[in-house]
């Protein structure tokens, strides 16, 4: 099966997966992807889009346990499937192929 | 204190999220606001969460006109799913919808506001216990223009005795009275004095301690006061040690025996402090008609009977009593009729067709909205339907998307009445306009307006889409609406024209009777006249002649002030204080002998005419000369003059007999002719006696000073009455024109709401206009840009446009001028100084109306004529 082509944000959401490991629900992934790519992300873009990736079968997820902060509220976590770590590949490779040699004209 | 989420925002978001998301997604939000109110602060934190929460919500709503599921019309789920593609459609749509938004929440924001006015009147239940079988009686005074007067102690006992058709008659009268013993200074307090039965026939519960019972107010029972619940409350901080307590009204003992219900704080009653009862006294002298009456009916009676019995013996009073019962009638009237006036009913009448036309006319811009709306969907529709689409199902969606907007327009609606509220009770003086507030009838009906009136807009359109013929619709899917939906539109735009119209000309005369009302030249130049109420103790000052020594050294003291020009004491005040009245004798009056003289009676003294600006026309003032040692004069108004005495020289000279309730008939020698001032009603002027204060000293008196700046002189004047008498309470400091602004603020609350609605309604149906003229000028570009290819002038398009606009535009001005000769007639009892066919008023209105519609049709009529013939047909 080919695997999926992945949009920006998807990018962006599966990379800050990766990077959080067990830490990742939605307030860390919001913070990572703000942090890091300096961008006002929502949390209802940051869940949409893992609905999306969950849908394609890239992310997998599960509901934590009940703990003390946040009113007894459950977190729902997120990981990586290796079907998601290779479209992520892919996305991220053929980027690459696409700038090499283009670093200094992008001005990268 | 932590900081909490926003509530709403947060169960906005538990609704609208799938049950599987709520729990994690609002933990995360919550947390999310947790760190954001400790980085940024509480404010900013919610702004955020409200952000938030929206965009998770707004990602979860379906996409507008999903495949619906098959066959399922009404149950729970699919109606749901249908108020969520409203509410998706609504927020794709957004032009539309916050016009339509917008509309709606003016539309019903008048109608809430002009609701919850009427409430406390119409709707809230009276605080009486069963009102309908209480009878009031009212005595009727044709010659005086007397419609609702009171009656006398020994006539209260005589309907008492012989009444049968009331098993209990009650009576009250608001009288000022002194209270001391509570604070450091005496105080001016309202008491209700009522007879011992009135808390019961009304069926009345105290708040605390008890009400009035049947011995109180019998002669040798210790005094008592029910306090009213505002006195308690702003006196006592609703102190329950108070019952008990004992104080003095009017120099004589009083006991407080309980607090009573604040529900009774309606109109008039919310002025009372104290509920005392009153002394029954069946040698009160019989013209004294303060009381007002009520009583229950008898089991079995009814309001007719009781009032033919009361017409009875009110006829064998005027037997039996002649001098004091000529030309008196009196009648029974239902709780109702009591206690509003005829007029306040018309004014709240007329109101509520204004604000019902501004809801008619907003729904007829959101139908033409609609309308325009739909065409553009006819196609998707035609296909629906052909595809086996119910009416029903095509019109579902269109209602579900209209309520959601509607309910948001509610509440929009809901916010501008109460910032109106708030302006009312903001600018009110009475005490009613200014306890008027959002109750639950307020929002229920704001609720019911709100799911209504999208029934109301989305009918006609809806009636047409269900109509369109699919194959008819898909053949000829390239031009508008067609003949027929053009039509429609015409008649909306005709009907909201003449509902503008009509209801422009009834606002416009009422504004200007009431303008006409305002600027009325009184007689009386009240603009540099402060004045201030007080009441001379039994105890201290005895008689009149110690009362006539008062006032002189006052208004000598009053007058030595820096400022003052001139001081006056007064028994009351000509334009705004009730009329005291006089029986006149002693005098012919030819072939009218039923026609008993009297007169307004005022003891004023010799400054009185200088201070006010009250000209004597012949004759003489009053002058200090004038005391109980000197002849008895008076001075009378031209009025009077001419009625009684056929002309203001005929008058001087001539001597009259005045007799008054409470004391000795006098002789007077008439020596001056004053000009008129006008009755409190404003509309007529009374005849009028002025006697000298010396004279006839009054108990209760009014200082009236007139100085180069009297609002700031309120200080000096109380210390000058505190350096005479520091024991005397003084009321009702301040300047006169300060007493017309509080007496004008009613009718000027209601000026202000006939002005803002119809505006907002011109307004309105001139957006109406606008949009529907434009709209059609957009659904004919092809026929204008085949017009102009063809050779026609611009210009001649442009015309085209105006007149096609104008035709509609002077039908509906004529269907709106019939209406408002309709409306006016309605409106005449409460116009003054103004005819209900006013020319002026009809005149200005209609052009304003016409101007107003050229101006919404010009705009699209010049785009018309700017239209790109090429553009146009390239574009088929």
């Amino acid at each position: 099966m080919a695997d999926a082509v992945l949009g920006e944000f998807e990018q962006l959401v599966l990379i800050a997966l990766i990077r959080l490991g067990h830490e990742a629900y939605g307030v860390t992934l919001c913070d990572e992807i703000a942090g890091r790519a300096r961008r006002a992300v929502s949390l209802g873009a940051v869940y949409k889009t893992l609905d999306r990736l969950e849908t394609k079968g890239l992310v997998a997820s599960r509901l934590g346990e009940p703990t003390a902060e946040r009113g007894g509220r459950r977190k729902k976590h997120f990981k990586v499937l290796a079907a998601g770590q290779r479209a992520l590949k892919q996305s991220l490779t053929s980027l690459r192929r696409m700038t090499e040699g283009l670093e200094s004209e992008i001005g990268l | 204190m932590k900081a909490r989420p926003p509530r709403i925002a947060r169960w906005l978001a538990a609704v609208l999220l799938p049950p599987s998301e709520r729990e994690f997604v609002i933990g995360d939000l919550d947390e999310l606001f947790e760190r954001d109110a400790a980085a940024l602060g509480r404010a900013r934190a919610r702004v955020r969460y409200w952000r938030q929460a929206f965009g998770l919500v707004r990602h979860r709503i379906p996409p507008p006109y999903t495949a619906a599921s098959p066959r399922r019309s009404l149950d729970m789920s699919s109606l749901w799913r249908d108020v969520v593609i409203g509410a998706r459609t609504a927020w794709h749509a957004k032009t539309y919808s916050a016009i339509a938004i917008l509309t709606l929440g003016l539309a019903i924001g008048a109608n809430t506001l002009l609701f919850s006015i009427a409430n406390p009147i119409v709707v809230r239940a009276l605080p009486i216990k069963d009102p309908d079988s209480l009878g009031w009686i009212q005595t009727v005074n044709a010659p005086r223009a007397i419609d609702r007067g009171q009656i006398s102690m020994p006539d209260l006992l005589e309907f008492r005795e012989r009444a049968k058709s009331f098993s209990a008659i009650a009576a009250y009268e608001v009288q000022p009275a002194t209270l001391t013993g509570h604070r450091q200074d005496p105080e001016r307090v309202t008491t209700l004095r009522g007879t011992a039965n009135v808390t019961d026939v009304w069926g009345m519960k105290s708040l605390t301690g008890r009400l009035f019972q049947a011995d109180d107010g019998e002669a040798g029972r210790p005094l008592v006061a029910v306090l009213s619940s505002r006195y308690w409350r702003e006196r006592f901080q609703r102190d329950l040690g108070v019952i008990g307590r004992q104080f003095l009204l009017n120099g004589q003992p009083l006991t407080v025996v309980g607090v009573m219900p604040p529900e009774v704080e309606l109109g008039n009653m919310s002025l009372v402090d104290m509920w005392v009862p009153e002394p029954m006294n069946p040698n009160a002298p019989r013209d004294a008609r303060t009381l007002r009456a009520f009583g229950r009916l008898a089991p079995g009676a009814t309001l007719d009977g009781a009032a033919a019995e009361v017409l009875a013996i009110s006829q064998q009073q005027a037997k039996d009593h002649p001098e004091s019962h000529q030309d008196w009638d009196a009648r029974v009237v239902s709780t109702r009729r009591a206690m509003t006036s005829g007029n306040t009913w018309l004014v709240l009448l007329l109101l509520a067709i204004v604000v019902g036309f501004v809801l008619l006319i907003a729904c007829a811009n959101l139908a033409n909205l609609v309308m325009a709306r739909l065409v553009a969907r006819k196609v998707d529709l035609a296909v629906r339907q052909a595809l086996g689409a119910s009416r029903w199902q095509l019109v579902r969606p269109l209602l579900a998307e209209s309520t959601v907007l509607s309910l948001i327009g509610g509440v929009v609606g809901v916010a501008l009445a109460y910032a109106g509220l708030r302006t009312v009770n903001a600018v009110a003086y009475e005490p009613f306009m200014k306890t008027l507030a959002i109750d639950g009838n307020v929002l229920i009906f704001a609720a019911l307006i709100s799911i209504v009136t999208p029934l109301i807009f989305c009918l006609w359109p809806a009636m047409s889409a269900g109509k369109a013929t699919s194959a008819e619709t898909l053949r000829d899917s390239r031009t508008s609406g067609g003949r027929a939906g053009r039509r429609r539109r015409d008649v909306l735009v005709a009907a909201q024209v003449a509902l503008a119209l009509s209801l422009l000309v009834v606002s416009t005369l009422a504004v200007r009777s009431m303008l006409y009302l305002r600027h009325i030249d009184t007689g009386l130049d009240i603009s540099a006249l402060a004045s201030f109420r007080f009441e001379l103790p039994d105890d201290r000052y005895p008689d009149d002649a110690a009362r006539a020594r008062f006032a002189t050294e006052l208004a000598d003291r009053l007058g030595a002030l820096s400022g003052v020009t001139s001081v006056a004491v007064v028994s009351s005040l000509p334009v705004f204080d009730r009329e005291v009245m006089r029986q006149i004798e002693g005098l012919s009056l030819g072939s009218r002998a039923n026609d008993q003289p009297w007169a307004s009676w005022f003891s004023v003294t010799p400054a009185y005419f200088r201070a006010t600006g009250v000209a004597v026309l012949t004759g003489r003032g009053f002058a200090d000369g004038d005391t109980d040692r000197s002849q008895s004069v008076a001075i009378i108004n031209r009025t009077a003059a001419d009625r009684y005495f056929g002309g203001v020289p005929a008058a001087i000279g001539r001597q009259i007999v005045l007799a008054g309730r409470n004391e000795p008939k006098r002789s007077v020698t008439i020596v001056g002719v004053a000009a008129d001032t006008r009755a409190p009603n404003i509309t007529t002027t009374s005849p009028q006696v002025y006697v000298p204060f010396a004279q006839w000293p009054a108990r209760a008196m009014l200082a009236l000073t007139r100085s180069t700046a009297p609002d700031r002189q309120t200080a000096d004047l109380r210390a000058a009455m505190r350096g005479l008498d520091a024991t005397v309470p003084i009321s009702d400091l301040r300047t006169v024109s300060d007493i017309e602004a509080d007496e004008n603020s009613s009718s000027g609350i209601i000026n202000g709401l006939f002005i803002s609605f119809a505006l907002l309604a011109l307004l309105l149906a001139a957006g109406g206009l606008y949009g529907v003229i434009s709209y059609s000028v957009g659904q004919r570009t092809r026929e204008i840009g085949v017009r102009l290819a063809l050779g026609a002038a611009p210009s001649g398009i442009r015309r085209l446009v105006l007149v096609d606009g104008l035709k509609v535009t002077a039908i509906g001005m004529a269907i709106g001028l019939v209406l408002a000769v309709g409306f006016a007639r309605l409106a005449a009892p409460v116009l003054f100084g103004i005819s209900p066919s006013d020319p002026v008023t009809f005149g200005a209105v209609t052009a304003t109306v016409l101007l107003v519609s050229i101006a919404s049709i010009a705009a699209p009529a010049f785009r018309a004529m700017r239209t790109d013939p090429a553009r146009t047909l390239r574009a088929d």
